[in-house]
């Protein structure tokens, strides 16, 4: 007992001499550990949640979806469900009305004119019995709306737009809607457009309205073409939905009926796969700073250890021990161990507050749980624990091997080094003596120095790679804007109601408005590329090769011919299909048969290019292959661009409500959903880019700190020959400041690979509809190197008071 | 590396030259190099205040060696320190090399140290990272005394480490290294040295060297203060001043005259 007190009581003083030292590792460990504790909370947050609210929202398990332009008299698709088999099985069934359309909220002084769909619903007391929608402002919509002209605006889009809870929107047509709050339903937690882009919260508005409005202001009276339904606990869906196919097929079979469930729906299969993806990335993250605050707190650890060398040297000469002399060390590393749980547990907490934060920001849903998580936390903490320990088993092994009569020499003697150190040592090196000192001193220790670099060198290796994403997004989202609108800034994509001839009455009077420059004819198709195995969904426009006013550029193979078959895709629709130019394609496509029926054509075709376009959706053919595919020079969209003098908004009021046009849509809205989607990262990115700075800059200040210890007889020496503090803090900046470029120049190659790695395993795979451009900007080069080097340089400047307060006379006679 | 316990005397230093003997508190030399007037030093310890120097009267004139002897804790430290501007007095008056220190600002005694004084410390204090070479050129570095670039190793060859030039601290011997010191304090050209325990740490031969080197200076018309508690070697100095009790109880030339550095035994 009295052995313990003993080296309880000499650790103890040992800790007040360093307990500053002790706590800046401990807080290294603790920031490494809080930030992967705190990164590992993220996915069972995010997927608790969403499984919550997909739950409380009684979100669909089958969903019938009619081809689009086919509709069924209501009621029709209630009892194609009612009449299979284990009809009993399903729980509750609606059927719907969905229709796109325009939506008008502007307001005096802003101009909100976007396309969306009205969500016509069935309501009960509580709203939709599937796919309910959860109300976020305002009130929800209830049995007594079902007669009344009424709606709810989806969310996301009112919020970002700052509308007022209650109002009127101009829908298609010129309908005036009053609307009664804001809610989001299952399908919309993540908003999809018409073109499939995901995220389309800023630039498409979902418009909820009792069944018999959506009807009546989309001119389909009494006509349905959705039905969603769940399924009783211990049901088979997939039972159910085969029966459903088979029914649909035999009672409906013009209908062009889709059938999917609850995984195929945007919203919850983007949401899961995000999580995941986006926690491997994290997680990647919270290893490497875990990883840099280890090396930081390692080399830190193995020069303290050192410091204790001639100490220990006495030690082994009056015969203690090794394992009684490694007693100490050890204790220091069970401080440095309990500082950094509890710092880490700290950090952690703090952490999770930001998170919680920037999570609801990220995807706001109707609720977030996001419960503490104690296997996250206790994991870190066991980590945090352990690594001070494997930090000094190999310094305190190394200082209890050497022999007495070695270990207990003084420092100069005891500098020789090892390995490279006696041949690096004689490097000559220009400049006056002041001027080497700073190579010197690392030259003199290259173990120490490359352990301090490293360190330096995983941070900024995170830092380089979350720069170089978010210049990916941001070069993708340029490519985007220069392929859509090439050198009509103004360009405008109108979708027409219904399939037109070119030279229709409507066409021609959209033609001949006064804010109308120019316009351009095309079909466009939704439809699936398929090549073998693998299918993408595609939108597939039909324009003239090389139009004036707009068409698509290439990068890769042949371009569109005049009346020849072949298909231009998108760079990562070619690499997702495994195909490339030369290669054969099927496309999958709605083909008109008469009135409002189609049916689900196949047709094989030739890939002629690759055009620049980023979003894997967008492919392009020859105007003249719309008789080949059944449209007989139909068409339905148009490009149309501004006068001159007219403002991209005169042009779209101007196209509103015309005779013929569904929705007008600036095509710059295309690159910003695509830059809006992966700028959601933005905020985490910032959160980890601050940690990482903040853990360059402790462990360079620690460096820095340590080193001023160790050195202080030599700074006392400086100072006994004239030297002023600057001259002395130079010295140091410079050595920091070579650590700092030497760990910011290594940096570069994993930081690239880690880039490289995250955007094509990581960002493609989880945003799948588009093909990033890796790329790093000379501003996040500015950037790396201001942290890297400006800042690690820097770090020095704080230990301007302790060397103004450095007892010079007593560290000149100080014997190490 | 010398063998320990080997002689090291410089090629060319008299050992046993014997220096005129003066007498008398005030220099005997040139100029005033150091002068001390009414210096008091205290330092606040725990609660209390120690006192250590009290009302001390010094001066050391050019080309003057004077040993500053007493037991430890007499305060030898102290005025070292004092006349280095490492600290500053409490009370008195402390002019250096022409300069007041006593209300100097602190860029005024960085300075002064720069240009005024130099130091040889008992535990050498060179830079690890710096071979003896560029300990040396630190020294001119820094003084600003420019010059010949052939100085650093004409100042190493006079202390006889000319074939040392390249070896870092390490790898030379205790006598070597404080040789280097010496020649890092010389190399400065700065007119008042002050050596702390400049034998402490050496064996009985290595530090007859460095005493020669020290009293080559005084030729040199530098004024040497060394701090010693080693009586012997205040034998071979101009003048001895005793301290104890932070108090000068007595100074004058050392008893039965300034010795020939070859005659000390300790």
């Amino acid at each position: 007992m009295t052995r313990v007190r003993f080296w309880l009581r000499w650790s103890g003083r040992d800790l007040r001499q360093r307990w500053t030292v002790v706590a800046a590792i401990a807080l290294l460990i603790a920031a490494g550990t809080g930030i992967y504790a705190s990164l590992a909370s993220l996915l069972p947050w995010q997927t608790g949640s969403y499984t919550a609210n997909f739950a409380a929202l009684r979100t669909h398990d089958l969903r019938v979806a009619l081809a689009p332009g086919a509709y069924v008299r209501e009621g029709t698709l209630l009892r194609v469900a009612g009449s299979i088999g284990d009809a009993r099985a399903i729980a509750a069934a609606e059927e719907r009305l969905i229709v796109p359309t325009q939506v008008d909220a502007s307001r005096p002084g802003a101009t909100i004119l976007v396309p969306g769909r009205i969500v016509g619903i069935s309501l009960s007391r509580h709203g939709p019995p599937v796919d309910a929608i959860a109300t976020r402002r305002g009130r929800p919509l209830t049995s007594d709306d079902s007669g009344r002209l009424v709606a709810m605006l989806e969310f996301d889009f009112a919020d970002h737009d700052h509308l007022a809870p209650a109002g009127v929107v101009r829908l298609a047509g010129g309908t005036p809607v009053p609307y009664v709050g804001f809610g989001q339903s299952p399908e919309d937690l993540v908003v999809v457009s018409a073109e499939g882009l995901v995220d389309a919260f800023e630039n498409f508005a979902v418009v909820y309205a009792p069944l018999a409005a959506a009807q009546r202001i989309s001119g389909h009276p009494g006509q349905v073409n959705d039905l969603v339904l769940t399924v009783r606990p211990g049901a088979s869906a997939a039972r159910i939905r085969a029966q459903l196919a088979r029914a649909l097929a035999n009672r409906l079979p013009s209908a062009g009926a889709t059938l999917t469930g609850k995984s195929d729906i945007t919203a919850y299969r983007v949401l899961y796969a995000d999580a995941r993806g986006e926690q491997r990335m994290y997680n990647i993250f919270g290893l490497l700073l875990l990883g840099g605050a280890a090396f930081a707190a390692f080399s830190l650890v193995s020069r303290i250890v050192e410091s204790e060398r001639r100490q220990i040297g006495i030690g082994l000469a009056l015969g203690a021990g090794r394992g009684r002399l490694a007693i100490r060390p050890l204790l220091m590393a069970a401080e440095i161990a309990l500082l950094g749980v509890a710092f880490g547990v700290a950090i952690g907490l703090a952490l999770d507050e930001v998170l919680r934060g920037v999570v609801g920001h990220l995807t706001p849903l109707p609720f977030y749980r996001t419960p503490f998580q104690l296997g996250a936390f206790a994991r870190a903490a066991a980590l945090g624990f352990l690594l001070p320990f494997a930090a000094c088993a190999y310094p305190i092994w190394n200082a209890v091997r050497h022999r007495p009569v070695d270990a207990i020499q003084v420092g100069a003697r005891a500098a020789r080094g090892a390995g490279l150190a006696p041949i690096l040592r004689h490097v000559p090196l220009p400049g006056r003596s002041l001027a080497q000192m700073p190579a010197r001193n690392l030259l003199r220790r290259p173990g120490r120095t490359l352990t301090t670099v490293l360190a330096v060198t995983v941070v900024i290796t995170i830092l380089f790679a979350i720069l170089g994403i978010l210049d990916s997004v941001s070069a993708t989202s340029n490519a985007v804007r220069r392929e859509m609108l090439g050198s009509t800034p103004t360009r405008t994509i109108v979708t027409l109601d219904r399939l037109y001839r070119p030279n229709a009455a409507q066409l021609d009077a959209i033609s001949s408005l006064s804010a109308v420059g120019g316009v351009q004819a095309s079909l466009r198709l939704t439809g699936t590329l398929r090549n073998g195995r693998r299918t993408i969904p595609a939108i597939v426009e039909l324009i003239r090769p090389r139009a004036a006013l707009w068409h698509p550029t290439v990068r890769a193979g042949g371009y569109l011919r005049r009346g020849a078959p072949g298909i231009l895709i998108a760079a990562k629709a070619a690499s997702d299909l495994a195909t490339g130019p030369g290669h054969t394609v099927s496309l999958l496509y709605p083909q008109p048969t008469g009135g409002s029926s189609f049916r689900l054509a196949d047709t094989s075709i030739r890939v002629l290019g690759i055009h620049g376009n980023p979003i894997r959706t967008f492919a392009f053919l020859d105007s003249s292959q719309s008789t080949v595919l059944g449209y007989g020079g139909l068409v339905n969209t148009l490009s149309v661009v501004a006068a001159r003098g007219v403002t991209q908004g005169k042009l779209e009021r101007a196209l509103f409500g015309r005779p013929g046009v569904l929705s007008v849509e600036p095509a710059a809205a295309v690159p910003d959903v695509s830059r809006d989607r992966l700028n959601d990262f933005r905020s985490i990115f910032r959160v980890v880019e601050a940690i990482a700075l903040g853990l360059a800059l402790l462990i360079a200040f620690n460096a820095t700190s340590i080193g001023a210890e160790e050195r202080a007889r030599d700074h006392a020496t400086m100072f006994a020959f004239g030297l002023p503090v600057r001259a002395v803090v130079g010295v140091a900046a410079a050595e920091s400041f070579m650590i700092g470029l030497l760990g910011t120049a290594i940096a570069i190659v994993p930081g690239y690979a880690l880039l490289d790695w995250i955007v094509h395993n990581y960002l493609e795979k989880t945003y799948t509809d588009l093909g990033l451009l890796v790329s790093f900007s000379t501003t996040s080069v500015v950037v790396i190197s201001a942290v890297g080097v400006v800042t690690v340089a820097l770090a020095p400047l704080l230990t301007i008071r302790t060397l103004r307060r450095l007892n010079v006379p007593a560290k000149l006679r100080t014997v190490e | 590396m010398l063998e320990e316990g080997s002689r090291i005397v410089p090629e060319g230093l008299d050992t046993t030259a014997r220096v005129p003997e003066r007498v008398g508190v005030a220099p005997a030399g040139g100029a005033v190099l150091i002068e001390l007037s009414d210096v008091s030093r205290e330092y606040a310890v725990g609660g209390g205040r120690v006192t250590a120097l009290e009302a001390i009267d010094l001066r050391v004139g050019e080309g003057e060696l004077v040993v500053v002897l007493g037991p430890s804790g007499s305060g030898k430290t102290t005025l070292l320190n004092l006349v280095g501007a490492l600290d500053t007095p409490s009370s008195g008056r402390i002019v250096v090399a022409g300069r007041d220190l006593t209300h100097a600002s602190r860029k005024e005694l960085i300075r002064f140290r720069r240009h005024a004084v130099s130091f040889i410390f008992q535990t050498f204090n060179l830079f690890p990272s710096l071979t003896a070479l560029e300990n040396v050129q630190f020294g001119i570095d820094v003084s600003g005394a420019r010059g010949d670039p052939r100085r650093p190793r004409e100042i190493l060859a006079r202390v006889g480490l000319a074939d040392r030039l390249a070896h870092f601290p390490h790898e030379l011997s205790g006598g070597e290294q404080q040789r280097v010191a010496v020649a890092r304090a010389l190399a400065t050209g700065n007119p008042v040295v002050l050596a702390d325990e400049p034998t402490g740490e050496l064996d009985f031969e290595t530090g007859i060297g460095i005493l020669a080197l020290l009293r080559e200076q005084v030729g040199a018309g530098r004024a040497v203060l060394v701090v010693t508690h080693n009586r012997e070697i205040a034998s071979a100095a101009d003048r001895v001043v005793e301290l104890s009790g932070g108090r000068v109880i007595a100074d004058g030339p050392p008893p039965g005259g300034t010795r020939p550095i070859g005659e000390l035994r300790w």
